[in-house]
């Protein structure tokens, strides 16, 4: 298995060295700089491939007008490169939230699926690793494993057929069904907003919205 | 009753308790023999089709309870099963969805059974079994019952991430209609004041919140408002939540009419404004019933009530200023404040990549001394129209309706 480091992003210019030296030279005091550096992080990881030109764009802007100029959206290249690193943020935070753990292994892996468009893997398994350091982590995204241990990620692929989730409902998960459809005001129902917090595409990993028949 | 049954009893029984929030700061394990952490901002897990929030095992720790409150369907003259959770039983069952990432903590409540002291017992035991037992280290919300004695409020609060006691009134008066056994400054305040003081003791990093029922005795928005103005400037408190009164089955207040969940929606707006947007309790406008109007949101009524202090200009504007434009949120404002530093706006497309709702904002604006809007007709659209038809008095009123 391949052992990774996080945030080696491949085939860019902005490794993090380079990063440091870009910010060190723009106006803005050091929270701005540790801002800017944070929202570039996560501009990286984005899958779009125009990533770069923008980043360019927005760091030219930066050496003119100030980190502040771009860090508040003031252009519409600094919008859509807060919008881009906005983007793996949300990606990260709707992962942390709906990716559901089982236990395998006589509970020593936690073990769960989810489906990325941007390059969160690392990101989301820090996340399991800090909170469950007893465990190790096992994250299938796509045909990619990843595997949290002993602070270190491994990454390996997989042919699909060959891992699986363990698909019977145990008692928990009944229980959680039953808490979870307890929890419904039927005066309050308000579908719409539903829809805002788990957009469409991540109903099936909520497996709960079935309950109500929300497939 | 099985574990699943008991769990939807009891977690349908604690469903209209709101705080969902699991914000807190991370904990500081000696050792990784831990499980769990708390996320600064908090994280959803789970939303129901109400768009509520799920994220934590919200469930009482028994429905038994001595009390006869009018609204609440756990009342003791009501004649149905009551069930309890055995603290360990409780414990494994959490721990056991919170490895699964169903839940990002847990928020225990209960029914009186016996009395206030028996009951937060056996909460705070249930507490224990899951931070030295499991060495759970995320998050936890633990109800303070009326009437609960400051020790056991103490211990409970070495314990937990926050704490709440639900007023449910704004005052004594109101609260004597619809749950006569509680005293609201012994049985309410009382824990209330004791939870301030182990925040003021640097335990309980999320802090304590509380809760109004809306409108089941009849109160006023005036009267919510003013209570919760207090409690965020005199006690400490983070966070107040309003739950518009829904009649539940089998309670006196069954066949009452349902308070409308606009009008909790607006009370959330004008606690906002307190809250985020600087806003004194004196500056948010009534209408003649008391009511903050349903038809125009408090900031826009502010906004329409003192026309005169409008429109501001961008470029010059104060912060605070700033955040009495409709349309101009917190976060927007900051972001003007910061960029007009070093640069200088100039156009409306620059305030609406700045996340500005420009369509709310523009009459109320001056970009480098160029109105964006006509203010005059901010006062014939059909803001002003609602204003007017919902007896709201205009923004030249002579007599003031705002709160003293």
């Amino acid at each position: 298995m391949n052992q990774i480091k996080l945030f080696e992003i491949p085939e860019n210019n902005f490794c993090k060295n380079k990063i440091d030296e870009k910010i060190i030279g723009l106006k803005g005091d050091s929270e701005a700089r540790r801002l800017f550096k944070q929202q570039m992080f996560h501009a990286l990881l984005h899958k779009d491939p125009g990533k770069y030109k923008l980043i360019d764009q927005v760091i030219k802007q930066a050496e003119e007008k100030g980190l502040s100029y771009v860090l508040c959206k003031v252009s519409d290249e600094a919008r859509r490169f807060c919008n881009l690193a906005r983007q793996v943020g949300a990606e990260r935070y709707r992962a942390i939230s709906f990716i559901r753990l089982q236990p395998i292994d006589h509970y020593k892996v936690l073990m769960g699926e989810f489906e990325l468009k941007h390059n969160t893997a690392e990101l989301i398994m820090l996340h399991f690793m800090k909170r469950f350091p007893r465990y190790k982590i096992m994250l299938i995204f796509g045909s990619d494993v990843y595997i949290g241990k002993d602070k270190e990620i491994f990454k390996e692929k997989i042919e699909r057929k060959k891992i699986a989730l363990p698909r019977k409902v145990d008692e928990f998960e009944r229980y959680w069904f039953a808490f979870y459809k307890s929890q419904y005001l039927p005066e309050r129902r308000n579908l719409r907003y539903l829809k805002r917090m788990i957009p469409k595409k991540y109903w099936r990993w909520v497996t709960e919205l079935k309950e109500f028949g929300l497939t | 009753m099985d574990t699943e049954e008991k769990l939807t009893v009891l977690g349908n029984a604690a469903k209209y308790d709101i705080c969902a929030s699991t914000a807190a700061p991370q904990r500081r394990p000696k050792d990784q023999n831990y499980i769990g952490s708390n996320a600064p901002a908090g994280i959803c897990h789970s939303y129901t089709p109400d768009g509520r929030c799920v994220s934590l095992l919200k469930v009482l720790m028994t429905n038994s309870c001595k009390n006869d409150c009018k609204y609440c369907v756990n009342r003791v003259s009501n004649d149905f099963e009551r069930t309890s959770f055995e603290p360990e039983e409780l414990a494994r069952i959490f721990m056991e969805l919170y490895r699964r990432n169903y839940l990002e903590g847990i928020f225990l409540t209960s029914g009186v059974q016996k009395n206030a002291t028996y009951t937060m017992e056996r909460m705070i035991e249930t507490l224990e079994i899951l931070r030295f037992k499991y060495k759970y280290q995320g998050y936890v919300h633990l109800k303070a019952l009326p009437h609960a004695p400051s020790n056991l409020i103490e211990r409970g609060a070495r314990l937990a991430d926050r704490m709440s006691v639900n007023l449910e009134s704004p005052n004594p008066k109101r609260l004597k209609q619809i749950a006569r056994e509680k005293n609201f400054m012994l049985d309410l305040l009382q824990p209330i004041n004791v939870i301030q003081k182990q925040i003021q003791k640097g335990l309980l990093k999320s802090g304590q919140t509380t809760q109004f029922v809306v409108g089941a005795a009849g109160e006023t928005d005036a009267e919510l408002l003013r209570t919760t103005s207090w409690l965020y400037k005199q006690k400490s408190m983070k966070r107040v939540y309003f739950s518009a009164f829904i009649p539940v089955d089998e309670t006196p207040l069954s066949e009452a009419k349902p308070v409308p969940l606009l009008r909790e929606h607006r009370l959330y707006q004008a606690d906002w404004l307190m809250r985020f947007y600087y806003f004194d309790i004196n500056e948010l406008v009534l209408q003649n019933n008391q009511n903050l109007s349903l038809d125009v949101d408090p900031k826009m009524s502010y906004a329409i009530k003192n026309i005169d202090f409008f429109p501001l200009e961008i470029n010059k504007a104060p912060f605070k200023a700033l955040l009495k434009v409709p349309g101009i949120g917190p976060t927007s404002a900051r972001r003007i404040y910061r960029a007009r530093i070093e640069n200088r706006l100039t156009n409306i497309a620059e305030l609406k990549n700045m996340g500005v709702v420009v369509k709310r904002a523009k009459p109320f604006i001056l970009i480098n001394g160029k109105a964006q809007g006509d203010i005059k007709n901010i006062m014939t659209v059909k803001q002003l129209e609602l204003f007017r038809s919902s007896t709201c008095l205009p923004a030249y009123a002579e007599a003031p309706l705002l709160l003293t």
